[in-house]
């Protein structure tokens, strides 16, 4: 594998997302179809980025780190650090710019095209081969259900739902 | 509750700006948008202080943003309530992860660049040791059948979630093309739709989705939604965790 192109990979990925899961489709394709990884990683790097501390975007670490271990980890660190400084230039620019409606509508461009794309990454998942069974789609559903007011907890529904899975998979 | 770009966070806090700050620049904040003098002791000290909120941000961005806002705001008064808002606004238009443009934003406002890192390092170093530990144990107990168990309850609930994102990434621009018109409603809903098809189907790349969504949104936008001039700052701070 080559580092270089693994880290740009990252890179990109991050330059061109805004929050912590918009670099989520460019990643899912570029490891996709280099065969660095597979479906289940995704999900995997998901979860561990929900459970951990700080920002959900961390999951690119996780997707670091199993994709290509320690090293993995820090490359995708760095790559999801950079992209960010770029709010010291809208800092500087924003003084200017303020309020112009093309800014305004390349915003909702943007935000449409993320609308847009997690969707497609969220089916994708779903095609993921643990979810075979009806009991699967049931613990989806009642997540989504539960998740969706807002109201809970997001590390409490991922508690539950391992404990679902115990219950249904594991006796 | 994970914090996006786009977001608007339910039950966040709503801060009425008059019109007169919003149309002048300069009336809005000194450039720091601190009191003077700023009351900061050190580079090594805000880095301490960030890596304390880095520890405790544990269930994802929303805990963040609200721990920042206590050291920040309340507790230290480096920044008040709307300059707080302002910055977070100005990240929802960053690149990457918006926390961390938070960090950046704050810490350059606190001690130029060196702030910056202080902030960015000290929030995100301990959160991201620990998630590369956690996915590393993972990996090593991956095959212990009750985590096997465990993990065919948590992968759905992460793809019931993952839909979740979709529905918060939609719901704010959805209220907000509402507000503007059926119209404008339909053509976001077929704008979303198409950038969906253009990746699942055509299989295009999402950077060149986002890039091509992004510039005829500026083209686009202006000419239809004209009339609608609400400054995006008064606008947004509505997206305040």
């Amino acid at each position: 594998m080559n580092w270089l192109l693994y880290f740009l990979v990252f890179l990109k990925a991050s330059f061109f997302s805004t929050g912590g899961f918009g670099n989520l489709p460019s990643l899912h394709q570029d490891l996709i179809t280099n065969g660095w990884a597979v479906e289940g990683q995704f999900a995997q790097a998901l979860a561990v980025g929900q459970i951990s501390p700080g920002p959900n975007g961390l999951w690119t670490v996780s997707m670091g780190f199993l994709t290509l271990g320690y090293l993995g980890a820090i490359l995708a660190l760095v790559a999801i650090m950079i992209p960010p400084f770029v709010v010291l230039a809208l800092d500087a620019a924003h003084q200017r710019l303020q309020g112009r409606p093309s800014v305004k509508g390349l915003m909702r461009g943007i935000g449409l095209a993320v609308v847009g794309l997690t969707l497609v990454v969220s089916i994708l998942l779903s095609s993921s081969p643990d979810m075979n069974d009806w009991k699967a789609w049931l613990i989806a559903g009642g997540a989504f259900g539960i998740s969706v007011t807002g109201r809970v907890n997001v590390l409490f529904v991922l508690i539950l739902a391992a404990g679902v899975g115990y219950l249904c998979y594991g006796l | 509750m994970p914090s996006f770009g786009f977001h608007f966070h339910a039950g966040g806090t709503k801060v009425k700006t008059s019109p007169g700050l919003t149309t002048k620049a300069k009336a809005i904040k000194p450039r720091n948008g601190a009191p003077d003098p700023l009351p900061v002791g050190s580079v090594w000290q805000i880095f301490q202080i960030w890596l304390l909120i880095g520890l405790q941000s544990f269930g994802g961005g929303a805990t963040t943003a609200l721990l920042i806002r206590r050291e920040m705001v309340n507790k230290r008064s480096w920044f008040d309530q709307q300059t707080y808002n302002e910055m977070w606004a100005l990240c929802n238009l960053a690149p990457g992860i918006n926390l961390f443009a938070f960090a950046i934003i704050i810490g350059n406002r606190l001690a130029g660049l060196p702030g910056a890192l202080a902030c960015l390092l000290g929030m995100t170093l301990p959160s991201a040791i620990v998630t590369t530990l956690i996915t590393a144990g993972f990996t090593s107990i991956q095959n212990w059948p009750p985590l096997q168990a465990m993990l065919r309850g948590i992968i759905p609930a992460i793809i019931g979630i993952s839909f979740v994102f979709v529905v918060q990434f939609a719901l704010p621009i959805l209220k907000q093309s509402w507000s503007e018109g059926k119209g404008s409603l339909a053509l976001n809903l077929v704008w979303a739709s198409l950038c969906a098809l253009l990746l699942g189907i055509f299989k295009l790349s999402a950077v060149l989705v986002l890039i091509g969504s992004a510039i005829a949104g500026a083209l686009i936008f202006p000419r239809i939604l004209g009339h609608l001039q609400p400054d995006p700052a008064t606008e947004r701070t509505e997206t305040t965790p």
